[in-house]
């Protein structure tokens, strides 16, 4: 399968910028495990390892992106992903949320 | 399609109103968008380390409560800046597609301003000597 023609390295840098940021929310996933871990809040614990799940399944989709860019633009189609910005969003707020009770409680 | 749609409204995340109307942008700045709603998260998610860093691993400040207290407004500084983040990117979508001007982010000053807070009140707290 040859590479469809990506001037600027659209798609790439737009990939690439997925994984960054997936790789950044499993670390803050990674500590909210650890917060839950030290602090014996299995409530926390899991939270932060399924919020861990999610940032993981981000990373997978990171690394498809740059196809579905290509194809959306090969296609004519608008490569924006309104489902991923929800998703990504969505883990941040949860992220956020599960860190403000922790220090709360 | 119709499956499509049922399943948004499963997730009650139905496609907008604006997601159709007026023309597709050019990809480069769809793109673009997507890359900076991407930057914001990436500062979102920084916040939300520091405040957990702070609360876990610094030893509390000489003045009592001000540790929690900075990792509170850390952690609150993560959600708006997450929740702003997409606002930010939808708003700035839906001007492409209409050909209206990019909209102006309030994040930018928001977060300006309580960082240089946080620090103002980290430098006082150092500053304090411990009892």
């Amino acid at each position: 399968m040859s590479e469809a023609r990506d001037p600027g390295l659209q798609a790439e840098r737009t990939s690439l910028a997925w994984s960054r940021t997936a790789l950044t929310a499993s670390v803050a996933a990674l500590l909210v495990t650890r917060d839950g871990v030290v602090s014996h809040h299995t409530e926390l614990t899991v939270a932060g390892l399924l919020l861990l799940g999610v940032a993981v399944v981000t990373l997978v989709a990171a690394r498809r992106r740059q196809s579905s860019i290509s194809r959306a633009v090969a296609g004519g189609r608008s490569p924006a992903s309104r489902s991923g910005v929800l998703l990504l969003t969505a883990l941040v707020v949860a992220l956020g949320a599960a860190v403000l009770w922790s220090v709360l409680a | 399609m119709a499956g499509r749609a049922r399943a948004g409204r499963l997730l009650a995340v139905s496609e907008p109103k604006w997601w159709e109307q007026g023309a597709d942008p050019d990809y480069r700045f769809s793109l673009a968008n997507e890359r900076t709603f991407l930057a914001w998260i990436r500062t979102a998610l920084a916040f939300i380390a520091a405040a957990v860093a702070l609360e876990q691993l610094v030893p509390s400040f000489s003045v009592h409560g001000v540790r929690t207290a900075l990792s509170i407004l850390l952690a609150v500084f993560g959600l708006v800046a997450g929740v702003g983040a997409y606002r930010h990117w939808a708003r700035s979508e839906r001007a492409m597609r209409l050909g209206a001007p990019l909209p102006h982010s309030p994040l930018l000053l928001v977060l300006s301003v309580g960082l240089v807070v946080v620090a103002v009140v980290v430098m006082v707290v150092l500053l304090v000597p411990s009892p």
